[in-house]
């Protein structure tokens, strides 16, 4: 991978290197300085080895998170470019015919031979171009007769031998050459997919059909997957043959002699030398053909219009692997910002433990003379050491992980013929390792500092802080100083967005980069300085800190009309001043605490679970937000909803006691182990937001992406069809029935119900134009209603609209009897039609209406680029989720032209099958009656029959059937449905697994509690013991404890998961898409997670258990 | 006030005499029935370096109703003697019998159970959970013998009015003075009405005028109740308050001082 965030890796390498060199020079200063404070920091390290575990584990999170993520790009990136080069081989650029919008008089044919020629003779004498050639290729069906396969979708694939075999260009599955001119007459390469679908091996008898005739061919060999073997797509199936067989089987007329499909280049210097100069060539060919446009207009242009481009394939090819690992390293990164969050959160708890645990030891140090200092590089000489072993153990388990993830990638591409291979490069390594090693330094260095803070007193005597808190009178002074402060930070962080590392390092490395004359250095570094220099002086005031930085990016979100820092803000705001009133004291005394955080809290929730909207017309912006909302949501609602529950735990304390607490002799086990998680809220509110905030994000994600593949996969989307089946230009078949008695396969009838037909246009559109004539803002001012409660409307002028305007869609003709056999529900119909009934009449009875996909709104009809809105209905209207305005449009061009009138939006689910551009998903379709459309389109481009079988039928047999015995390409939809749901269910488990690698955060955290609750409260546990727990309560008491709060984590996380994802869905963020909460899914990882967590607490448990009394009690 | 010395055994001989002393029944310093009778007993800790002998013979026996202290110079043995009559610790050698059950012979859920049902516990340093508040510390034994909530909580108020609580009992200890929370414990380890209350210098952490108030209410516990209270002290003056004084040294009994007998 060699770019992420659009910088270069390597220069993103170096950065994370020169960082961790910076901390690794911090600990060498503070090692070389003040050993002895190293020795004291990895003291603690042998002593409790369990802890150490935990530890380390919780810090390996990053790491393991960074590391999958790279290594899952590298993989793919390699992947891919591999299956790029191997499938293109000695292939660099394609020259291929535009699809315009006019066509002149041959356009559509394929490339004229002078094309060839003429390139031929213009790169005749280049070095850098091997070969130019051309290719046919088409769809046939093919037939292994001795297996009883067919395959109706077999790309064959037509090329000149000796051009080929010049080139070395075809290879057979093992990797040897193939040579092409070797071939008989009646000799076929099929590559390794096809070998797979029809069990053919080489020898084997195939038929190809054309027109539905039969000609025999022998297998000569299994072709490697590759373009010359129509493996166009990854794991389509298709073969080759020489040039004559190719043209002597598909005849003159569907293989004209003198036009081919496409032009192919191949560079010299073999597969991957070309790339050198890749887009050099590239501008070279097309300054040819725009010469040639000039000099042959007639035979280069359409209409005036480009007809013939060249694409440099491979070199495209290669950027998109590219862009593949990036896109899903960043998607990997960021579904794991989570768990980094949680890592992070399980650092602070951890160190915060950490000095709790020695606070005496600490006090009297800092009595009898050890600077604050040294406690801050005691702790950061510890840290560091778990630091460097969770870098090794994260690599190392991450790059297992992303093996694993890998390995799942292959479960889940496996039908659609894509093998990835796991690939980490150093670089990767580096990188990931560093990262780590960067986020827990700087995470260590700040808890270093918060556990330095300690009253000396109350230390030396293990009394909690509050006792000893220092009262800060709210002076102006502090305030003023407070605020500079945050316009210093927020300095500091405009530093921190431009360069980021010469912010962290500070001014050595600034230094540095002066000497090696960074042009940012010079400017940068008195502001570096500065920003220090606050850093080490500033006291910071949270509270100021929040209410300010937060109305700030708060007014800069609505400066930038982005949602991400106006949420910040508005997120942050309330907390601060939250924070701000709780040191209030009202003639001595403090506010309410539990009331304070309850209501802070409780309106950031409010702020987050209402309506974007509401925002919106708030502040009259119009804010824009993408998936990194996502993040920021489960953020500031866990950290929001951790503040509600530990403010209120002593209530939901009391209510599990009322709820459980008098079962008998656990009434006394059940009453401690709900106390103490309620006395101790920093480390309870830590667990609990670490375990809510990957809970969350497990939950949030599981979900919507179920409601996606429950919408796009489920039943409603076959739109009442059971089989779908495609004809081509080498095998058409207009009437299925017809075709099927034809062969005699009446068995095959029988279970036919219905069977409708679309006659689809050119996919790309080029004779379709659409045209609105009425908005709704017609209707509204101009409207009469009349008695009966109708709308009188006036027409437009179709005259005022230019060519400019028009858009593509694709047009599909419908028979009757698609219409009868369809169970498409219509989003919106117009207010002229009484009901979906009556629209589909209208286009059973051929009259000048169409139906439209709902992409067709906002495009095609022009609404996006209008203040109209479609959707909304005048006053008078109530019914306003059925109702569109009369919208009527122009499709076609010229003598082709009609209006017709748009009658219906089809729901996007329901019409998923019926949207003719559905692989490219970019144009909306246009259903019109099968006889206007005719008029619109011509001659049909390709046939969809759409068949709904009768009841108890085996829809499988069906299309097997149509397949058979017609060679046409039919699909069971329900089986098809049904493989995209697995394909996804195991995507989507290779995400809830990554993203549940945070959830070890959470359960170390647990852990580490549990294991310090079984020190610090031994002689609790003594007395507990003295008066007559029974060891096994002991242990029950901590198992109870540990598992009531990673039931409240995982209870908050699912219920704000779900809060917000009801949010999305009821404000319609996506669509119509209804909600589906996968109960299924997420129950199991509920539960796993709390028995995980239950099993970790299991050993501290029994340790707690086996606690001997009388050396409990006399503990200290 | 009379002294006298107590048989003991530092390694084998006096272990039967002991034995027969206690199965002899009702031979207490007041010739009161004994509630603890210990004979031989031995403990030692295996430390890192030289094994210590905690308890190298001791034999003793109390009599219902008796409040009895333990004295003796730190690292006597003291402590473990209490623990392991309480049946807190076990022993490597000699018999225990409380109430005429073999504590040392019993498995450990049935040990816990005894204590739980017919023993309290006063320490030093209070030991109270700091998570529950007064009243729930002191409910904790009832609710473990399975009283109902409701009773439970009539009880301990009771336990803390006795002890002069009533109106601190929604506070944590953390909320107490050192007195008070001692004044918990005592409630605590008085409300399941036991048989027998052990304290480990119940009055170590405290002041005088602490001291000599939890000790008047120990006293007045001990003469209303008819509980037997074996206490482990350095104090003489609360030491003075006892019927009888076990003197200590080197994990031996080395004498005892009848203070005042029993029931008077």
């Amino acid at each position: 991978m060699e770019e992420l965030f659009g910088l270069p890796t390597i220069r993103l390498m170096w950065i994370v290197v020169a960082i961790a060199g910076v901390a690794a020079a911090v600990i060498a200063y503070i090692f070389l300085k003040r050993p002895i404070l190293v020795r004291m920091g990895l003291r603690n390290i042998p002593r409790r080895r369990a802890q150490t575990v935990l530890v380390t584990m919780g810090l390996t999170l990053a790491t393991i998170i960074v590391t999958i993520a790279f290594s899952t790009g590298d993989s793919l990136a390699v992947s891919v470019r591999n299956l790029a080069l191997n499938s293109l081989e000695r292939i660099d650029h394609f020259i291929t015919e535009e699809e315009t919008d006019d066509s002149a008089e041959d356009a559509g044919t394929g490339i004229p031979d002078q094309v060839l020629l003429d390139l031929q003779s213009h790169f005749a004498d280049d070095d850098r171009v091997e070969a130019i050639f051309g290719s046919r290729f088409d769809l046939v069906p093919i037939e292994h007769p001795e297996a009883g396969q067919i395959e109706p979708q077999f790309f064959l694939v037509g090329v000149d031998p000796q051009t080929v075999d010049r080139l070395n260009a075809v290879r057979d599955e093992d990797g040897d050459l193939l040579r092409l001119s070797e071939l008989d007459s009646d000799e076929i390469v099929i590559n390794e997919r096809a070998a797979r679908e029809l069990d053919a091996e080489p020898g084997d008898q195939v038929r190809l059909y054309v027109r539905g005739s039969p000609r025999q061919f022998s297998v000569a060999a299994i072709g490697r997957d590759a373009v010359l073997t129509g493996n166009l797509e990854a794991g389509g199936s298709g073969g080759l043959l020489a040039l004559d067989a190719y043209q002597s089987l598909l005849g003159p007329q569907l293989s004209p002699p003198d036009r081919w499909d496409s032009i192919l280049f191949s560079g010299a210097g073999g597969v991957e030398a070309p790339l050198e100069f890749s887009d050099a060539l590239d501008d070279d060919i097309n300054d040819a053909i725009r010469a040639f446009e000039r000099q042959h207009p007639e035979l280069y242009l359409s209409n005036g219009l480009t007809r013939f481009d060249s694409d440099p394939v491979k070199a495209d090819s290669l950027e998109d692997a590219e862009l593949i690992a990036s896109v899903f390293t960043t998607l990997f990164l960021f579904m794991g910002s989570f768990s980094v969050a949680a890592g992070i959160l399980l650092i602070f708890l951890i160190f915060a433990m950490l000095a709790e645990e020695r606070k005496p030891e600490m006090g009297i140090a800092r009595a009898v003379g050890m600077q604050r200092n040294d406690l801050i590089q005691m702790f950061i000489s510890e840290g560091m050491v778990y630091n460097m072993g969770a870098a090794v153990v994260g690599v190392v388990l991450g790059l297992l992980f992303a093996l694993g993830f890998i390995a799942a990638l292959n479960q889940g591409f496996e039908s659609f013929g894509f093998v990835f291979t796991w690939t980490v490069t150093i670089k990767s390594l580096v990188i990931s390792a560093c990262i780590g090693i960067v986020i827990t330094f700087i995470t260590v260095v700040f808890s270093s500092f918060r556990a330095s803070r300690l009253n000396i007193v109350a230390a030396i005597r293990d009394i909690p802080e509050a006792q000893y808190e220092e009262t800060y009178p709210l002076t102006p002074w502090r305030v003023v100083r407070n605020v500079l402060g945050v316009f210093t930070t927020a300095i500091g962080l405009v530093l921190l967005l431009t360069t980021p590392f010469t912010l962290i390092l500070g001014a050595p490395v600034a230094l540095v980069l002066q000497l090696i004359g960074s042009r940012w250095s010079r400017r940068l570094t008195p502001w570096v300085l500065l920003f220090g220099w606050r850093v080490l002086r500033w006291n910071p005031q949270w509270w100021v800190l929040f209410i300010v930085g937060g109305l700030m990016v708060l007014e800069f979100g609505l400066g930038q009309e982005s949602f991400f820092p106006y949420m910040t803000g508005v997120s942050l705001t309330p907390l601060g001043i939250v924070m701000g009133l709780n040191r209030l004291r009202l003639g001595g005394r403090r506010l309410n605490q539990r009331l304070l955080y309850t209501l802070g809290a409780g309106f950031v929730m409010f702020l987050w679970f209402i309506p974007n909207d509401w925002h919106e017309s708030f502040f009259d912006n119009n804010l824009n937000g993408g998936p990194e909302l996502f993040v920021l949501a489960g953020t500031m609602l866990t950290a929001a909803g951790t503040l509600l529950l530990v403010f209120n735990l002593d209530l939901i304390v009391g209510g599990v006691r009322r709820a459980v607490g008098g079962i008998g002799r656990m009434a006394p086990v059940i009453r401690t182990a709900a106390a103490y998680p309620a006395a101790a809220r920093y480390r309870t509110g830590m667990t609990i937001a670490m375990i809510a905030l990957i809970t969350f994000a497990l939950v949030n994600f599981t979900t919507i992406n179920s409601s996606f593949s429950q919408a796009f996969t489920g039943n409603d989307t076959a739109g009442g069809f059971e089989v779908l089946a495609f004809n081509t230009d080498v095998n058409a078949v207009s009437d299925i029935r017809a075709g099927l008695a034809d062969a005699g396969a009446t068995e095959v009838i029988e279970d036919i119900e219905n069977a409708g037909r679309i006659e689809a246009g050119p996919e790309r559109g080029t004779r379709a134009i659409t045209v609105l004539t009425e908005r709704w803002d017609a209707v509204t001012e101009r409207h009469i209603l009349d008695r009966d409660g109708g709308i009188q409307l006036v027409e437009t002028n179709l005259a005022d609209v230019q060519i400019d305007d028009r858009d593509a869609v694709v047009v599909g003709g419908i028979d009757s009897e698609f219409v009868d056999g369809q169970e498409v529900k219509l989003q919106a119909i117009s207010y002229r039609y009484e009901n979906e009934q009556a629209v589909w009449s209208a286009l059973r009875s051929e009259e000048m209406v169409a139906v439209a996909t709902v992409d067709a709104i906002d495009g095609a009809f022009g609404f996006a680029d209008s203040d109209l809105d479609p959707w909304s209905v005048p006053d008078t209207v109530t019914d306003e989720a059925t109702l569109l305005p009369r919208i009527v449009i122009e499709v076609g061009l010229g003598e082709n032209a009609r209006q017709v009138e748009v009658i219906a939006i089809l729901e996007r689910i329901s019409g998923a099958f019926v949207d003719l551009d559905g692989e490219n998903g970019s144009l909306p379709t246009l259903l019109l009656p099968e006889s206007v459309a005719s008029q619109v389109i011509g001659q049909s481009e390709s046939t969809r029959h759409y068949i709904s079988t009768r009841a108890g039928a085996d829809t499988l047999d069906v299309a097997q059937g149509i397949e058979r015995e017609l060679r046409i390409f039919a699909v069971d939809i329900q089986g098809e449905l049904k493989r995209q749901q697995q394909t996804q269910t195991s995507i989507l488990a290779l995400f809830q697994g990554f993203i549940g690698i945070g959830l070890v955060a959470g359960l170390a955290a647990l852990g580490v509690i549990a294991l310090r609750a079984v020190v610090e409260r031994r002689q609790q546990i003594g007395v507990l013991r003295a008066i007559g727990f029974q060891s096994r309560l002991v242990g029950f008491e901590l198992l109870i404890e540990m598992g009531f709060i990673a039931l409240l984590g995982l209870g908050l996380g699912t219920a704000l998961a779900l809060g917000l994802a009801w949010r999305l869905f009821a404000e319609g963020t996506f669509g119509e898409i209804s909600m589906y909460v996968p109960v299924g899914t997420i129950l199991p990882i509920l539960i796993g997670a709390f028995a995980a967590s239950l099993i970790l607490t299991y050993f501290p448990a029994r340790q707690a258990a086996r606690t001997t009394i009388a050396e409990a009690l006399r503990y200290e | 006030m009379s002294s006298r010395s107590i048989e003991v055994d530092a390694e084998s001989a006096p272990q039967k005499a002991a034995g027969d002393a206690i199965q002899a029944g009702p031979n207490g310093p007041n010739g009161a029935e004994p509630i603890i009778a210990a004979s031989g007993v031995h403990k030692t800790y295996a430390g890192a370096g030289e094994p210590v002998h905690a308890l190298r013979g001791v034999t003793l026996s109390v009599a219902r109703g008796e409040m009895v202290t333990i004295m003796g110079p730190s690292g006597c043995g003291k402590t473990t003697l209490l623990n392991c009559l309480s049946g807190l610790e076990t022993i490597e050698r000699g018999e225990i019998f409380v109430e005429g059950r073999s504590i040392h012979d019993m498995p450990d859920n049935e040990r816990t159970d005894h204590r739980a049902r017919r023993m309290g516990f006063v320490f030093q340093f209070y030991n109270l959970l700091p998570v529950l508040s007064a009243v729930e510390n002191v409910e904790l034994p009832l609710l473990l013998a399975g009283l109902g909530q409701g009773e439970a909580r009539d009880r301990s108020m009771e336990a803390l009015e006795q002890v002069g609580l009533r109106d601190w009992s929604g506070h944590r200890p953390a909320q107490l003075s050192g007195g008070q929370r001692q004044r918990v414990t005592i409630a605590r380890a008085l409300v399941n009405d036991p048989a027998i209350v052990w304290g480990d210098e119940p009055t170590g952490d405290l002041d005088s005028t602490n001291a000599n108030q939890i000790m008047e209410l120990l006293e007045d516990l001990n003469r209303r109740n008819h509980q037997t209270f074996v206490i482990v002290t350095h104090d003489e003056n609360i030491g003075r308050r006892a019927n009888r004084t076990i003197h200590m040294r080197d994990g031996l009994i080395e004498g005892e001082t009848i203070h005042r007998q029993l029931g008077s």
